[in-house]
């Protein structure tokens, strides 16, 4: 009964839609209530990597999906946002994390069977009095969105090969150890809330006036999250079991598409899946 | 060698319970179903019975053999088996270790400052004559709290009868501990890419805040019986983690039973700490029915609506699908008795064997202050009036 934890690299825009509001932004994305992180939820998860499996694997579809009166093998957790782009004045984004995010990396890690540091990591320069800080490769002053942070020293020893981890492609892990930053909870949180992608979509009728407006909250691209994949019970006959296969599957089918707003080209992700026991390139 | 422990479940990330009843399809386009919380023992001890079973190297399909039933017990009646569950709590991290947190009782009333209702005089009504329905003691009518839950010197001052001492330290509002997450979600057609009509579904999920999690005590858990770490917990294949901690918290009891008017007879309240399904006979004043408790009167109560609890036989065959809508008293519910010299409940819990087994009917005892035991025949004074 093997775990898998698969990293999710966006490669376009992202959007988990939760249906209309009455706020500002009209199709807003689904946020965990408590922290305000948006995240992809098991549903949506599960339905797309069901889709993939029908594609590819019919035979094992109902078994490790189940039906309607039989619950499948496969247990999909929620999509978890680990790395969130940010816009930076001085050169190019800025992939902003948290000590509560790389806490809970670590946690679902240990729960997937995968290995964990042996120390925690050390965040304690975060705490500045008052004042806004991060944690990350350069030493100059930060600019992120319309804030400003001070730089409070190097990035943990260790955290930029955890996180990296998880992403697909060679050369965005190359690029992460420049653009990782780490700043508190409180400071994400803001960032978690307010800095994700807005875009006004229209409709128009044939003599070119619009006939509907609305904005739409989405990921940006290069948001990373991950899902944890866990087998409800052993398979038959002791083999690996739904989750392990699966991972596999998508080891040879990279992609995978979750959200809304398909057909205009959202919601697709680089899968980069580690299987517990596994060696990790 | 057998003992007694406490499963805690932390949620990985929301859970999901349903009271029984299908999707509401009031709305042609939506479906709505709302979770309740906290979740009837019934469900947490199926989840905790299959991940004891999975901990023993049950591969999560099959039937149970004898090794497993012996114990678990067969079917949701538990027949057979040895292990019996508690009442369920909700547990808070505190000081590097977890806070017990019981559910208000019903006759607990008031905002900011709290009081205990208690019998009032006698009056005719629909349930019969010279019934004694519950008043405020301060003459106000406040109402009961609702969404609040006490720690255990909160639940102690309650059961003593000296609500008015509760203050902040002693209360939790149940918004610090969950809260409701709505999401959405729908079926599509794969050869159209398009949203199945009628599939469209909005079920609202509850989070628990940091450092809360669920948790049941267990009896007569057999040495090196392990649970598995993951268990499916509700509905939606949420998933939680399962931790089996030592001696379970023991909920407060009153330290001394007040007398009752000539001081031959005490007075006692029975707080529900889980749902209880009671005959009719508890829904009035008078004798309770059931066997041992003929000693007791019941003088008043403040009960909740009921609440059906149904729930799943998930063993492969004819038997499995859904079991049948029973009602139940939620917990909280409050009777007050008056009771012998030296009596004690003849059982510790309310209702049948086989609830019990799941943590059905436990309670808690306390006491009241009774200042009308005077009975003398009122000529249409206010029942609320002078104290």
């Amino acid at each position: 009964m093997k775990a898998a934890l698969l990293g999710l690299l966006a490669e376009s825009h992202v959007h988990p839609g939760v249906g209309q509001s009455n706020e500002t932004v009209d199709l807003p994305v689904a946020r965990e209530r408590t922290t305000g992180y948006p995240f992809v939820p098991g549903s949506s998860c599960k339905g797309a990597l069901r889709e993939v499996v029908e594609q590819r694997l019919p035979a094992e579809a109902e078994r490790w999906f189940g039906r309607q009166d039989n619950a499948g093998q496969v247990m999909v957790s929620d999509a978890r946002l680990l790395l969130l782009p940010v816009r930076s004045l001085t050169g190019a984004y800025r992939w902003l994390t948290c000590p509560h995010i790389v806490e809970r990396l670590v946690r679902d890690r240990r729960r997937a069977g995968l290995a964990v540091p042996e120390t925690p990591f050390d965040f304690s320069a975060l705490d500045g009095k008052g004042e806004s800080r991060v944690l990350s490769g350069g030493t100059d002053r930060l600019f992120l969105e319309e804030r400003s942070f001070a730089p409070a020293g190097p990035l943990p020893a260790g955290l930029v090969t955890l996180l990296g981890g998880l992403i697909g492609d060679g050369r965005a892990r190359a690029r992460l150890a420049g653009q990782l930053a780490v700043v508190s909870d409180e400071e994400f949180g803001w960032f978690a809330r307010y800095a994700l992608a807005v875009q006004a979509r229209n409709c128009l009728n044939e003599q070119k006036t619009s006939t509907n407006l609305w904005y739409e909250e989405t990921l940006p691209p290069d948001t990373v999250l991950y899902v944890l994949l866990n087998d409800r019970h052993t398979a038959e006959g002791g083999g690996a079991g739904g989750s392990a296969a699966v991972a596999d599957l998508l080891c040879q089918h990279p992609y995978l598409q979750l959200g809304g707003n398909e057909t205009v080209g959202q919601g697709w992700f680089l899968v980069r899946p580690r299987v517990a026991g596994e060696a990790e390139g | 060698m057998t003992a007694s422990r406490l499963f805690v479940l932390s949620p990985t990330d929301t859970l999901f319970f349903r009271d029984g009843r299908p999707y509401n399809q009031g709305d042609e386009g939506l479906a709505h179903a709302h979770s309740l919380f906290p979740p009837h023992p019934s469900t947490l001890t199926g989840a905790l019975r299959a991940a004891l079973a999975l901990g023993r190297g049950w591969d999560g399909g099959s039937a149970w053999g004898d090794d497993l039933t012996k114990v678990l017990g067969d079917g949701p009646d538990m027949a057979g088996g040895t292990l019996r569950f508690g009442a369920p709590l909700l547990l808070r991290a505190r000081n590097g270790g977890w806070e017990p947190l019981y559910q208000a009782p019903r006759a607990l009333v008031g905002t900011d400052a709290f009081a205990l209702l208690r019998p009032g005089r006698p009056l005719d009504c629909d349930l019969g004559e010279r019934v004694r329905l519950p008043e405020d003691p301060d003459g106000l009518r406040r109402k009961p709290v609702e969404d609040l839950w006490l720690t255990a010197a909160g639940l102690a001052l309650v059961l003593d009868g000296r609500a008015a001492e509760l203050d902040a330290r002693h209360v939790v509002r149940s918004d610090a501990l969950w809260t409701a997450e709505p999401r959405v979600g729908l079926a599509l057609d794969t050869a159209s890419r398009t949203a199945r009509h009628g599939q469209l579904y909005a079920p609202v999920h509850v989070r628990l805040a940091e450092g809360v999690a669920l948790a049941q005590p267990v009896e007569e858990l057999p040495d090196g019986w392990e649970p598995a770490r993951l268990v499916p917990l509700g509905g939606e294949h949420r998933t939680a983690m399962v931790d089996l901690m030592a001696e379970p918290p023991v909920p407060p009891q009153a330290t001394a039973f007040r007398p009752a008017g000539d001081g031959a007879r005490r007075c006692v309240t029975l707080v529900l700490l889980s749902p209880a399904r009671v005959g009719e006979g508890w829904l009035r004043p008078g004798t309770p029915p059931d066997e041992g408790w003929s000693d007791a009167e019941i003088v008043s109560a403040c009960l909740g609506d009921p609440l059906p609890i149904g729930g799943w036989d998930s063993r492969p065959g004819p038997a499995r699908g859904p079991r049948p809508l029973r009602p139940f008293l939620p917990a909280g519910s409050t009777w007050f008795l008056h009771v012998p010299e030296g009596w004690s409940p003849p059982c510790p819990w309310l209702g049948n064997p086989t609830d019990a087994r799941h943590g059905f009917g436990r309670f808690a005892l306390g006491t009241f202050p009774d200042i009308h035991t005077d009975i003398h025949t009122d000529t249409g004074a206010d029942p609320q009036g002078v104290v």
